[in-house]
């Protein structure tokens, strides 16, 4: 088999577009996931009851549903109910509602791990709840979660190349496309490969040192 | 807003499902075995055998599942391997699960304390009696709720096989639609569905460890 480096070269700029499409909708999801988690699980930790039930239903349902039924659901169902998401934005919204399920549970344990004293002295205080969140409570959760939650910034890289089955133009739509088209699967998958490898390998190096900065220096 | 349409297609519905049902058990069946054989070969294998299983993790763990789907799909014909296309789904998810079940398998093996290994020898047992009669026991017992979880996670993942043709729930969930233009109300039967199942595995899985908790606290 010998790869065609003709043709790898040709095509370097559809894998670029592609690269820029998976980068976007990596970070987009990662930040909008990542705020819905946090602002969902700190109302949670209200202990309101109906909170708490609307929040179980929300956990209930992204996490037991799978990722790409979502994308599907928002792309192809939504329409009936009079909202027309474009191929980029269901991506989005999938990825985003899926993970934010995952990330809710783990914020929700970060909170259990931390005596509820500290919660009731800064009520004590005068701060009110989300003042008690923000300044006492969130970054203990988030310096114990951060490993936790890295892994589905992780997954959330991999979980973008669902949107390529809607027709979004990322990495694997590009290197799908190619492969029908010129019969040679093991250059571009192969070149999608790397590109995802190397996302992930950067993103856990870039959490593993974010990690490193939180502990003390011996 | 028609339900009537479910009525006119459940039938290819449960089709779907059974085949659902049929390449997750298969799945999950000959992926815990291969996690646990991999697993134990990687805690009493040599340094070039715990590079190769490393690498082997590393990659499936940082491509996406779809990518690995489409390199079943496209490269195995060139070796000259033609598999069906529940064969081919079942081969990939098998092999995205065995990367993480392998993981788990080593930790739970690691995690036994190396009193246990003493103990064996100091009774006279070598090191294969000692993983067979001490070990193993123990870290079989305490792997069972990870790998509940990933049986989980696989069900869900199942989902994304039916890109590469295998005729499973979603696949035949999107043949409909594409022949009846209407997503709505067969993406809803189809995320009850999908909920129904994991809410299931998900509650017997945790029947499984309680019966399992008592049997450890004997």
């Amino acid at each position: 088999m010998i790869f065609n480096y003709r043709l790898i070269v040709e095509t370097i700029p559809l894998f670029l577009i592609g690269l820029y499409y998976t980068c976007l909708i990596s970070l987009v999801c990662i930040v909008t996931g990542f705020i819905t988690a946090v602002f969902i699980s700190g109302a949670m930790e209200a202990k309101n009851k109906w909170v708490l039930f609307l929040g179980n239903v929300y956990l209930s349902i992204n996490r037991n549903t799978p990722g790409l039924f979502k994308l599907y659901f928002i792309y192809f169902g939504a329409p009936a109910l009079g909202f027309f998401p474009s191929p980029l934005l269901s991506g989005i919204i999938a990825i985003t509602l899926h993970n934010s399920g995952y990330m809710i549970e783990i914020l929700r344990g970060g909170y259990l791990s931390i005596p509820r004293t500290q919660y009731e002295t800064a009520i004590a205080f005068g701060m009110g709840h989300w003042k008690a969140i923000r300044l006492v409570l969130f970054p203990q959760v988030f310096r114990n979660a951060l490993p936790a939650i890295g892994n589905y910034w992780i997954d959330i890289i991999k979980q973008s190349s669902l949107a390529s089955t809607v027709t979004v133009t990322e990495i694997l739509y590009y290197a799908k496309s190619l492969t029908s088209e010129y019969m040679r699967p093991i250059e571009f998958l192969g070149i999608a490969g790397i590109l995802y490898l190397s996302l992930t390998l950067l993103l856990s190096l870039a959490i593993r040192k974010w990690e490193a900065s939180f502990r003390y220096p011996r | 807003m028609d339900f009537g349409i479910i009525a006119k297609n459940y039938i290819v519905l449960l089709k779907g499902v059974q085949v659902t049902l049929y390449v997750s058990f298969f799945s999950i069946l000959i992926g815990s075995l291969c996690s646990i054989l991999l697993g134990i070969v990687f805690v009493a294998g040599s340094r070039p055998v715990k590079t190769v299983i490393s690498a082997y993790i590393f990659v499936m763990r940082g491509l996406p599942f779809l990518l690995i789907v489409f390199v079943i799909f496209y490269v195995l014909p060139f070796l000259g391997i033609r598999l069906s296309a529940i064969a081919s789904g079942i081969l990939s998810l098998t092999l995205y699960f065995v990367a993480t079940g392998t993981e788990i398998v080593r930790g739970s093996i690691q995690a036994v304390s190396k009193g246990q290994y003493e103990a064996a020898y100091a009774l006279g047992m070598t090191y294969w009696e000692a993983m067979r009669w001490a070990i193993l026991p123990q870290a079989l017992i305490s792997m069972v709720p990870p790998f509940m979880n990933e049986f989980v996670y696989l069900l869900k993942g199942s989902s994304v096989v039916s890109i590469a043709g295998v005729p499973d729930l979603m696949g035949r969930g999107k043949e409909i639609i594409e022949r009846e233009f209407r997503g709505f109300e067969i993406l809803l039967t189809i995320g009850v569905i999908y909920y129904c199942l994991s809410v299931a595995f998900t509650y017997g899985g945790k029947r499984l460890e309680k019966r399992l908790a008592f049997k450890m606290s004997r």
